[in-house]
């Protein structure tokens, strides 16, 4: 049997390309740790999985990281004390109790030099009693001593006690006098930080909000108990070896099916009119590229108002001091145009990809991933830059408006009222254009992420939902947040057994600092993303595309693209380094697929058992044609496309 | 007050040494070495006790004296002659076990002539 004829030739090379692209990904390790805490004014934040097996720190900021389905994410607050509650704080009472001791235990040691200095050589009445003042002092010493090796004190003297009595004696100090010295310096920073902070509780509010962001389905809010009004709901944890989908799981299978279904049509499509195909990717790429251009012109023309105002300003004879206001106007317009520019050099790319897909076959273009690499690349680079600016548009949109109002206040009180008079016209403008400006971004974003998916590449996916997930944050709404203030910030769980998830959906903790009452942007932003799975042995669901053919008789003699659902038990590792079966990731299982391998018969139904690498990535079977009468026995080898290249970031 | 072996001898630290009222503790080694520093220390921690810092000298003198081993370094007395326990380099540069031997070595004898 000739090799090309048990798999065709497009098909085994996407199964290369994605095999080593998945063994040249770094392993991400499950859960990262740092010591270094987040926070906001003193007060330090930890995120933390509860899951079966043991806790884990969750970083922010790591959006590659995982936590198991089934745990508790636990976030708590370490916030300094106010003055009010200073002197009851655990530190506190610590640092006095020591000072004290050392205040009475030096009065002690100088009054007993004094004496032992009069006290004649020789032994007398009076010697005993004298070593047993020692004593009895040396022990006051030795439990002082104890006190100050504890893991609390350490902590503030940060020195053991052998680092500190050798410092001591080269400042020529007593060991407790430079202890007391450090404890009073750091007595007065507590105080210090406790006004601080007293301050701060007046001023800032926290607002904790949790998201579940599905594969399939609508981002939604989780209940946090005393941080919003969610209903939690009721305790589902998944069942990690048993076959009964959770409900959420048969609703993500429910759509992995129906998206098989439809790659399979397309398939069969591709074959028959890959020119069909071509112009509708072409015209999604089209579409993108012309929300760009609206975004584009929307920006140019108002940073081109603002412009035309400021050569009209030099022209007037403008103090020092409007000088100044209006230059930092146009500096922070400066920085917005810089972003324009950008995007342009983005229309530009997508259009010469655009030039390069009018000439290629789409299934050569999707296998044909090294060549277009350099070119993907630099877009994911553009649009990882450019997401990465937008981000800051709101704010740079409220510094020119707020620039534009110190301008034109210096041109008033320079008397040069017609000009004021066009910087507030123009600020109204500013501020009625960014709302239309929001909504073009909108409808922008999910167009291009549509678009770029179609390249099947995950990095671009990835960037897409990045930019989707940016958009949302415009418009999602705040689940019934209940602000609370520093010095009540109690522990907030995030219960994921209650959260009616599929292992791959993502979870998010956002947690904002505040100015009271102003809870459109936050002063500070701290988000923690993760992936959930199942961790250890564990049981998944999957809707395949899978292309099968019969091992005699008809449907031998090609593969056909068809739809499985399989079942399957993997091993998931927490390990940071994992070895080379922990990264092959197999799995073993059972699969029911329709199949098409005899014209007679309307329905075809097959079962049988399979196994996978990779995490799912690649899948093989073996099976059971039950509609077949004669040769029913079938093999084939199938992708989870939707997630397949979710899944490649694991390896 | 800390002195030094020389400028005083033997005899000397055996005339001090009979002192009912102070404690003393022995360092053989260099001023330089941290071990003799934290004997310093201890000295402002713990009041009625003489520390000793003996030269190379005649470290063997007083090792045969008060029958020293040879790897160890620190010397703890009572309240009189009496050697109570001898301390390695790596426990005399230790300063809660320093202060621990010689707080042990004044509490056991404290009523002993």
């Amino acid at each position: 049997m000739k090799f090309k004829s048990i798999v065709p030739p497009p098909m085994l090379v996407l199964m290369l390309v994605l095999i080593v692209q998945a063994c040249s990904h770094t392993p991400v390790t499950t859960v990262p740790k740092k010591n270094d805490s987040p926070g906001f004014q003193g007060v330090d934040l930890a995120l933390t999985e509860r899951a079966h097996d043991g806790e884990y720190a969750v970083s922010p900021d790591e959006p590659s990281q995982q936590v198991d389905a089934n745990s508790v994410l636990r976030l708590t607050f370490d916030a300094p004390d106010t003055i009010a509650s200073l002197s009851t704080g655990s530190e506190w009472q610590s640092l006095e109790k020591a000072l004290k001791e050392i205040a009475r235990l030096t009065a002690e040691y100088n009054e007993i030099t004094r004496l032992a200095a009069t006290l004649p050589v020789d032994r007398n009445n009076q010697t005993t009693q004298w070593q047993q003042r020692i004593a009895a002092f040396d022990k006051k010493i030795i439990a002082l001593e104890h006190f100050f090796n504890t893991p609390e004190m350490q902590s503030l003297l940060k020195e053991d006690s052998t680092t500190l009595a050798l410092r001591a004696v080269d400042e020529n100090k007593s060991p407790n006098e430079l202890r007391a010295e450090i404890l009073v310096a750091i007595r007065e920073a507590l105080h210090r930080e406790a006004q601080q902070f007293t301050q701060d509780v007046n001023e800032y509010e926290v607002i904790v909000r949790a998201y579940l962001v599905p594969e399939v389905g609508d981002v939604r809010g989780l209940s946090i108990k005393g941080y919003n009004n969610l209903q939690s709901r009721p305790l589902k944890p998944i069942n990690r070896l048993g076959i009964i989908p959770t409900e959420a799981e048969a609703q993500r299978l429910q759509a992995e099916y129906l998206g098989a279904q439809a790659v399979k049509t397309a398939v069969v499509a591709i074959k028959a009119n890959s020119g069909e195909v071509k112009a509708h990717f072409s015209g999604l790429i089209k579409e993108t590229q012309q929300r760009f251009a609206v975004l584009s012109e929307q920006i140019q023309d108002f940073v081109g108002q603002w412009e035309h105002l400021y050569s009209a300003s030099t022209s007037h004879a403008l103090t020092a001091s409007v000088q100044a206001d209006v230059v930092k106007l146009v500096a922070a317009l400066n920085n917005l145009k810089h972003d324009v520019q950008q995007i342009k050099t983005l229309k530009q790319d997508i259009e010469t990809l655009k030039a390069q897909l009018n000439n290629k076959d789409i299934v050569t273009l999707v296998l044909d991933l090294k060549e277009n690499s350099d070119q993907i690349k630099r877009l994911i680079s553009e649009i990882k830059d450019i997401s990465a600016r937008i981000k800051t548009w709101p704010g740079q949109i409220n510094n020119i408006v707020s620039q534009a109002s110190l301008a034109a206040a210096a041109l008033l009180s320079a008397q040069n009222t017609a000009l004021a008079q066009q910087i507030n016209a123009l600020t109204d403008s500013v501020k009625q254009n960014f709302t239309q400006f929001e909504s073009t971004l909108s409808g922008t974003l999910p167009g291009a992420q549509v678009a770029l998916g179609y390249l099947s590449d995950d990095s671009f996916i990835s960037q897409g939902k990045q930019l989707l997930t940016l958009s949302e944050h415009f418009n999602r709404s705040e689940p019934g947040a209940i602000p609370r203030p520093l010095d009540k910030l109690e522990p907030a769980e995030v219960d994921l057994r209650r959260a009616g998830l599929t292992p791959g959906d993502i979870v998010e903790v956002d947690v904002g600092f505040f100015k009271k009452t102003q809870y459109t942007q936050p002063e500070k932003r701290i988000t923690y993303t993760a992936q959930t799975v199942l961790t250890d042995w564990h049981r998944r669901f999957s809707s395949d595309l899978i292309f099968v053919r019969s091992e005699k008789g008809a449907g031998s003699d090609e593969y056909k693209p068809n739809v499985g659902v399989t079942l399957e038990w993997h091993h998931g590792t927490r390990n940071k380094s994992p070895g080379f079966f922990e990264r092959l990731d197999m799995g073993v299982g059972i699969h029911a697929a329709n199949l098409d391998q005899d014209a007679d018969e309307t329905i075809e139904m097959g079962a049988g058992v399979n196994f996978s690498f990779l995490d799912g990535l690649i899948r093989f079977g073996y099976g059971y044609n039950l509609s077949a009468e004669k040769h029913p026995n079938y093999y084939w080898f199938g992708f989870e496309l939707f997630s397949m290249l979710n899944k490649k970031n694991k390896f | 007050m800390a002195e030094t072996l020389p400028p005083l001898s033997i005899e000397q630290l055996n005339d001090a040494l009979v002192n009912p009222h102070f404690s003393t503790y022995v360092y053989i080694g260099k001023q330089s070495d941290n071990a003799w520093k934290l004997a310093l220390a201890a000295q402002r921690l713990l009041p009625a006790l003489r520390v000793y810092c003996v030269a190379k000298s005649i470290a063997t003198l007083l090792r045969r004296e008060f029958e020293v081993p040879a790897q160890h370094v620190g010397v703890v007395f009572d309240w009189v002659d009496n050697v109570k326990v001898t301390l390695t380099k790596s426990k005399a540069t230790d300063f809660l076990t320093l202060v621990q031997a010689i707080t042990d070595a004044r509490a056991s004898n404290e009523t002993e002539t």
